[in-house]
């Protein structure tokens, strides 16, 4: 069932990236498009059927000492794969007009292709097709990057999203390698089966562990990140952010748990601190940025330091025997996952509406649209409230479960286990914090206050397929707030294979639609009741008001000192964050300078650059030291080899 | 612009007031001389913070618009957007001879010869400049707080002979 049912979903894909190349443009694309809606639709049934009936698996011998290549799907990779379908249905709906399409009928082809490659990494079962289908993929983003031709810096976006991509996959594939020597085998199955001596296991979790952050934009490897996502065209922006991105996270589920398997303590350490720092630094620096497409891709960086937070608690628990509360750390990462990828596609495709109204994403520029576009403002809202972690909305949900989680480090045995869970915690709850203050900022500087330009006259007309889409993908963030205990359910069947069984049961208090966090009598909310009474609680207000005010009041104008117009007298995105900037600035380290009477403050995201950095620092270094062999000398270099074919011949006579 | 009208009578205005009020200053084209007068209420001397007056920089938070000068083509929409923009209940006192009537500018080109042809005004407090006590005490009468020294009187040459 799951088998066809994947099949013909990337025939789907197949067939949408073929029907680009139809005589007529427009309605190439068109039908592209629609294979691919039908493509997502497959895969969610794929996922479906993965979970709840179990999956399939296929396999051919390569030959070659690669092994067997098998599409294998479990559950675990059914709930990627339904991850994926539910985003990216609403995504391609949302492109289905030609006015969100991009210039050229080959971004149709490319976004049917990344979706195909996508799925293709969740079903592969061996290391080596895996890493095909990762590098497809990785090519498939860079074009899609720079594919707007005349959006600025987005061939700069390209270039370092490719090298960066490169680096990871490097990283990624001297993992499986090392885990190799040992197997012998690149099948996912026959790699967890054998245990590798602990430095090895080690030096293979950190090497995979850095190869899949950089995908996911982990901080201190995320340099890429910020810059690629807002030089994308915005469905593609919301595509890679919202599916495509799932994929490193599916990588350290994949290979640093299930294959490495039951690790030393400092791995759930090290993945919790770097999660715990990511979350930190991606908002802290989202705040500083005025381009609206930037923040809010700094906001994944944050999102997935979140997602990292719950596998390192999962790891730590599981290193220490605590069952429930690895199980519990896995569920709430795939739970926050999927949130982060229906909220951050909904606020990715509002950006597109955004600049589709104005012609910019400067915030500074912006301001007003709220009357311009009511339907678009109150879409990005529901995405805004999502990430910004306000009840009752998912964001709430997953982060509460998140902070739940970390809070649960007291039942680990040793010091070394607690204390990271602490600081984790407070980092996280210092970025929930922050981000409130960055989403109020964004919807503040963008959707309220007056005008600061001038918007299209039709700026509320946008397309009706792509103010579906955005509907469709805000309903769907905010169901999986509203009916958490169903998606619970989903998420701890499926993830019940991993590091414990299913954990969901233990989640539900009484009655179930209670959620507690594993452990009984420790806390409990529940999103679902409080979707209910927060509206209701609105109401009190309204209705005293309603009750007590005695007039209607005088509307009138906005006081501007006398002047007709505000003027850009408003509180502006910069204004708004400068306190934040102030209290921080021993860590932005803003850079300050005096030229010409003139006073300029920019911050310069020294983390984002410190990692690749010292990494050419020490490249050049070594390359300077060897520079001395390098005399440029003909016979000088005849001599190396004669003396290397020396030694290989002495090597050769020894054995 | 709707034609600017006081709701109620002064008294039922100042009733609400109690023993607080915050006053906005419009300077509608005066020559200077009224300001340094008003400044000088804030000294120390003059005190105006014991009788529970206040000077406020917007008009959102004015019970009592205090305009100085003729009014200026220029300040007239100004002027009557700030009136515009305090809350209800609100008080006019026009400070200064020019503004009492257009004074030594009168009625011209420039100027529309006071405050009371853009605003209902309700206490006129003359001189050019008014001293303080005088800017003072125009404000206590028009809170009912002191008694008003002249009154309107009529005279007419060659009557009772």
């Amino acid at each position: 069932m799951s088998g066809a049912a994947f099949g013909f979903s990337l025939l789907a894909f197949a067939l949408g990236a073929l029907a680009a190349a139809l005589p007529d443009k427009r309605i190439s694309m068109q039908i592209s498009f629609i294979f691919s809606i039908l493509g997502g639709l497959l895969a969610v049934a794929t996922g479906a059927a993965a979970i709840y009936g179990g999956g399939f698996g296929w396999s051919v011998d390569l030959g070659y000492g690669i092994g067997r290549a098998g599409a294998d799907l479990d559950a675990l990779g059914g709930f990627f794969v339904l991850a994926a379908g539910m985003v990216s249905v609403p995504v391609s709906l949302y492109s289905l007009d030609h006015e969100v399409q991009g210039s050229r009928r080959a971004f149709a082809a490319l976004y049917n292709l990344i979706l195909a490659a996508t799925l293709l990494i969740f079903v592969s079962d061996n290391a080596f097709a895996f890493l095909f289908f990762w590098e497809v993929m990785s090519v498939l983003f860079y074009s899609l990057v720079a594919f707007e031709d005349l959006k600025e810096g987005r061939m700069g976006a390209g270039y370092v999203m490719s090298a960066a991509s490169k680096l990871g996959t490097a990283l990624i594939l001297a993992a499986f390698l090392l885990v190799f020597l040992k197997s012998g085998s690149f099948v996912f199955g026959q790699m967890a089966s054998t245990r590798l001596p602990g430095m090895l296991a080690s030096a293979a979790f950190v090497l995979a562990f850095v190869g899949f952050g950089v995908k996911a934009g982990m901080v201190p490897v995320q340099l890429w990140l910020p810059r690629a996502y807002p030089a994308a065209p915005a469905n593609a922006a919301a595509l890679l952010a919202g599916v495509v991105l799932n994929v490193a996270f599916y990588g350290i589920a994949r290979f640093n748990m299930s294959v490495l398997g039951k690790g030393p303590e400092w791995w759930g350490i090290l993945v919790l601190l770097v999660g715990a720092v990511s979350a930190a630094v991606g908002i802290l620096y989202g705040i500083a940025q005025k381009d609206l497409g930037r923040f809010v891709a700094y906001s994944s960086i944050e999102n997935a330091g979140i997602v990292l937070l719950g596998l390192g608690a999962s790891m730590l628990g599981w290193s220490a025997g605590l069952k429930p509360l690895a199980g519990l750390g896995l569920l709430v990462a795939l739970y926050h996952m999927l949130h982060h990828s229906a909220s951050k596609s909904l606020l990715f495709l509002g950006v597109g509406a955004v600049e589709r109204a104005s012609g910019t994403t400067d915030m500074d520029l912006l301001g007003g649209l709220a009357r311009r576009m009511p339907l678009v403002s109150v879409l990005f809202l529901v995405g805004a409230f999502s990430l910004a972690g306000m009840p009752p909305s998912s964001g709430f949900a997953t982060e509460w479960l998140s902070l739940e989680t970390l809070m649960q480090g007291f039942r680990l045995p040793s010091l070394a286990g607690r204390i990271p869970m602490a600081l984790a915690g407070s980092l996280l709850a210092l970025a929930s914090g922050l981000a409130i203050l960055g989403f109020v900022k964004v919807y503040g500087s963008v959707f309220l206050g007056r005008p600061r330009s001038e918007y299209r006259k039709d700026a509320d007309k946008a397309p009706l397929s792509s103010r579906l889409g955005m509907a469709l993908l805000a309903l769907l963030a905010a169901s999986l707030g509203v009916l958490a205990p169903l998606w619970i359910r989903l998420i701890g069947r499926a993830s019940a294979g991993l590091v414990s069984g299913d954990i969901s049961e233990r989640m539900f208090g009484t009655p179930s639609v209670v959620l507690q966090p594993a452990y009984p009598n420790f806390s409990a909310l529940s999103p679902t009741l409080l979707a209910v009474a927060l509206p209701l609680l609105l109401l009190a207000p309204l209705g005293i008001v309603a009750v007590v005010r005695r007039s209607r009041g005088r509307r009138g104008e906005v006081w501007a000192s006398g002047e007709r117009r505000l003027g850009g007298t408003e509180y502006t995105s910069r204004g708004f964050s400068n306190p934040i900037r102030t209290v921080f600035a021993d860590f932005y380290l803003p850079r300050e300078e005096v030229k010409e009477r003139i006073y300029t403050t920019r911050i310069v995201p020294w983390i984002e650059s410190s990692f690749y950095e010292a990494a050419a620092r020490l490249l050049l270094w070594i390359t300077r030291k060897m520079k001395v062999i390098q005399s440029g000398n003909l016979s000088a270099y005849l001599a190396y080899l004669f003396a290397v074919l020396l030694v290989i011949l002495l090597y050769a006579a020894v054995q | 612009m709707d034609e600017a009208r006081a709701i109620g009578t002064l008294e039922e205005r100042v009733k609400a007031f109690g023993r607080s009020l915050h006053v906005r200053h419009v300077d509608a084209g005066s020559c200077g001389a009224c300001e340094s007068e008003i400044q000088a209420l804030q000294n120390p001397y003059y005190d105006l913070h014991r009788v529970g007056l206040f000077f406020t920089p917007s008009p959102r938070h004015a019970d009592l618009l205090l305009v100085t000068g003729p009014v200026t083509r220029a300040m007239e929409r100004p002027l009557r957007a700030a009136y515009e923009a305090m809350p209800e209940p609100k008080i006019v006192i026009a400070a200064c001879g020019p503004a009492c009537g257009g004074g030594i500018y009168g009625r011209s080109y420039a100027t529309l010869g006071g405050v009371d042809r853009v605003l209902p005004v309700d206490v006129y407090v003359p001189g050019s400049p008014p001293p303080p006590l005088s800017l003072l005490h125009g404000i206590l009468l028009a809170l009912g707080r002191m008694e008003q020294k002249i009154e309107h009187t009529q005279h007419t040459t060659g009557a009772g002979r």
